[in-house]
């Protein structure tokens, strides 16, 4: 896996100055499958420039940059009317993930898709998000009341909210892990940290390492892991460049994950960035992250066997029984650290038969 | 872009059955289609039987040194196949619709590539409207579905117009050049009849399958649009067609910035390009003619069409 | 915000104009009445509707926009966020 050409070209870009086309053809194949085409074409076009590139690959690099830049300015228009309908709310909002970046700035917005925009307000201003969003033409999306009820209950977001005209979607957190998980961090104290951004809009962000944090939760808690890679590579950028101009910066995101009881995730995180992306980090922190959590060396291996293959490039060209499963067993794993076992099953059951009915329904076009 | 020499490009037809079906079956046959590449793969043999049948002219290879894409038509692998007999689309492994009922594999195998080009080509502005192009200039017809523009295109491509697309009108937005795909048009039902009593040398697909819309067959592009295919051509004329039963042809000259409107509600990924995409359309419309055209003759159509090229000729229009 | 007048590239046309907001991402289409009072508030921001349309120079043998169809031009380009 680690002589994947897309995983090559990402950590090192200028070697795609010299890769074959056939070569390319894989790359650019694992590449859409994994929405990273933006970041391989950021990462070409700024060590060495599209021109310089074999014929047939160029429109794949000029359609990726179109599509990367495109994003960046939507995310941006969306952000510029979130900020519009939020105005009146006297409680931070903050900005999360891909959102994040980009209204920061921060390289791991570079050729990054971006779905959703993901806001977190104090829980006690919940009801008056909600209400300012509606004003402003969002609407609450899920329709099942069931759906409705887990997402208002069990979960640490709103459920979805489209924007009646665009079609774009919001996604109001009020913790960044379900109240119902046994590890709920104080969110407070993320909020209380939050830096609001300088271009005066009123919307704010996480503080740097509270952003790396908030990565690593999300993506050791996912279900799916569709975007996993794309999830490390965010957490990778997000690092290197805090780090490149605070040289203490690894060392403090240990301390602050300790502090709000988050070292778990921050540990793997460090973990498959240097096992994935070869990543240089400072041997002593990864060191005393992994003593602080503590875990049996089986059980990391075990970590790393699900991780290590699930994270890797999903595509046919990969396929294998042994990816296959890696992912149907974190499936599992994502959704039992958010909520307690019983609801669990009765919500995963439920939409299963869904899923089912919806496919034995169709009547084919 | 020019094919790579290496890759030993021929006509599709020129292979022989079995390295076609063999390579076909493995997923290491390559169709040329205009500027693309494509990866094919089916073990399906009315799929097989079809692309034959109308990519024959088209240039192919197995094992190409790269594709553009890579598409597969196949049954679905899961529960579903056990309630009907279905068949499904993948690009890069990926299903992005639902499977449709297996005697419409050909017509997916379609569909399937216009989703893929629309997807992901921006390195081009993309149109739903028909393109062809005559003495090195070309007339865009977008328009939506039902407008009769297949069947206004199919005509079209049989009187002396080299058919680009009839669907997909690919530009290059900063040089506005045309780039022609030359495949099958899909045409159903009454259309079908009219264009074979219009041309009856024309060349068609090998199968016709009913759905709920009707009887779906396709023409094979003309020969001589599929050899030319890589010639590429400015755009001339923009020409919004509307069928209208018993009409007799009219031409009306469009308002410019209506047209802006027009031709921006048919283009795939005018929003992906930004200022990109705003500017190369401006550019268009200025550099083409904008009519409104309605008419339900054929023959009618074909008349209009010749003067637009008679006008075209004479130095008073010339630009 | 960046003032209006980076904000907009502009295609015009006898019969009308296109206009790309950069700020938003929108494309509008104006009709001949509307593209030009936007172009007079741009180059005068606290004009009032007398002056615009003192400012405005109909073409050929068109009727002079009435005050009220200014407003209304005025109206719809504040609807769309373009003032």
């Amino acid at each position: 896996m680690n002589d994947e050409p897309l995983l090559l070209g990402l950590r090192e870009p200028h070697s795609l100055q010299s890769l074959p086309l056939a070569q390319w053809d894989r790359l650019l194949r694992m590449a859409r499958r994994t929405n990273l085409l933006g970041k391989v074409a950021v990462a070409v076009e700024d060590s060495f420039g599209v021109a310089a590139l074999p014929a047939p690959v160029q429109p794949h690099i000029v359609a990726g940059l179109r599509v990367a830049q495109h994003q960046r300015q939507a995310i941006a228009w969306e952000c510029r009317h979130l900020r519009t309908a939020l105005r009146s709310l006297q409680v931070p909002v903050i900005l999360l993930k891909g959102a994040a970046y980009a209204m920061a700035d921060r390289r791991a917005a570079h050729g990054r898709l971006f779905g959703d925009v993901d806001i977190l307000v104090p829980r006690g201003a919940l009801a008056a998000t909600e209400a300012a969003l509606m004003l402003a033409g969002w609407a609450t999306g899920k329709e099942d009341p069931y759906d409705q009820r887990y997402y208002r209950q069990w979960m640490h977001e709103l459920p979805p909210m489209v924007h009646q005209q665009r079609g774009t979607i919001v996604d109001v957190h009020h913790n960044i892990l379900p109240i119902t998980a046994a590890s709920a961090p104080d969110v407070d104290k993320l909020i209380a940290a939050h830096e609001p951004l300088p271009d005066g809009s009123g919307l704010s962000v996480l503080a740097p390492c509270d952003m790396v944090i908030h990565s690593a939760v999300h993506l050791f808690h996912e279900g799916e892991l569709r975007n996993g890679l794309r999830d490390l590579l965010d957490l990778e950028a997000l690092m290197s460049e805090s780090s490149s101009h605070d040289a203490g910066f690894h060392e403090r995101l240990v301390d602050r994950a300790e502090e709000l009881a988050l070292l778990w995730p921050v540990m793997l995180a460090l973990r498959y960035c240097r096992l994935v992306l070869r990543t240089p980090l400072p041997e002593s922190t990864v060191a005393r992250a992994e003593r602080l959590v503590s875990w049996p060396k089986a059980r990391l291996a075990w970590l790393d066997g699900l991780y290590l293959r699930a994270l890797a490039p999903d595509h046919p060209l990969l396929s294998s029984a042994d990816t296959t499963l890696a992912r149907a067993m974190l499936e599992v794993r994502g959704h039992a650290l958010r909520m307690p076992l019983p609801r669990l099953a009765l919500h995963l059951g439920r939409k299963a038969i869904l899923r089912l009915f919806k496919h034995t329904s169709r009547s084919g076009a | 872009m020019t094919p790579v020499a290496t890759d030993g490009l021929v006509p599709l037809e020129h292979l022989s059955r079995d390295v076609f079906r063999v390579g076909l079956a493995e997923g290491r046959l390559a169709l040329q289609i205009g500027p693309l590449v494509v990866r094919v793969q089916t073990v399906l043999p009315d799929v097989a039987h079809y692309l034959r049948g109308v990519y024959g002219q088209h240039p192919a290879c197995i094992d190409p040194s790269f594709a553009d894409f890579t598409i597969e038509v196949r049954k679905p692998s899961n529960l579903r196949r056990w309630f009907r007999r279905q068949v499904e689309f993948a690009v890069e492994g990926e299903t992005p619709f639902e499977p449709l009922p297996r005697s419409q594999a050909p017509a997916l195998f379609e569909w399937g590539l216009n989703w893929s080009i629309a997807a992901s080509c921006h390195q081009w502005l993309m149109v739903h409207a028909a393109c062809l192009e005559r003495n090195g200039h070309a007339v865009i017809l977008p328009a939506p579905p039902g407008s009769g523009k297949s069947t206004l295109c199919a005509a079209l491509s049989l009187r002396g117009w080299r058919l680009l697309s009839d669907e997909l009108t690919l530009i290059d937005p900063s040089t506005l050049a045309l780039h022609g795909l030359a495949r099958p048009i899909n045409l159903k039902n009454q259309s079908i009849d009219l264009i074979r009593s219009f041309e009856p040398s024309a060349r068609w697909g090998p199968l016709s399958y009913d759905t709920t819309k009707g009887v779906i067959t396709h023409l094979a592009a003309p020969l001589h649009s599929v050899e030319h295919v890589r010639q590429k051509a400015q755009p001339r004329w923009l020409v919004f067609p509307r069928y209208v039963a018993g009409a007799e042809p009219l031409l009306a000259p469009r308002n410019k910035a209506q047209t802006f409107a027009s031709f921006v509600q048919n283009a795939f990924n005018y929003s992906v390009l930004g200022e990109t995409g705003f500017d190369a359309t401006g550019r268009l419309i200025d550099a083409c003619d904008c009519f409104d055209f309605e008419y339900s003759k054929l023959d009618d159509a074909i008349e209009v069409f010749d003067w637009l090229i008679e006008a075209s000729r004479s130095p008073a229009d010339d630009r | 915000m960046p003032p209006a007048a980076e904000r907009l590239a502009w295609k015009r046309w006898p019969d009308g104009s296109a206009v790309f907001d950069r700020a938003l991402g929108h494309t509008h289409i104006l009709n001949c009445l509307t593209s030009a009072v936007l172009h007079a508030k741009l180059q005068a921001p606290s004009a009032s509707v007398e002056r615009i349309r003192e400012m405005i120079v109909p073409a050929g043998n068109e009727a002079v926009p009435s005050l009220q169809e200014i407003a209304e031009s005025l109206t719809e380009l504040q609807r769309i966020e373009l003032l």
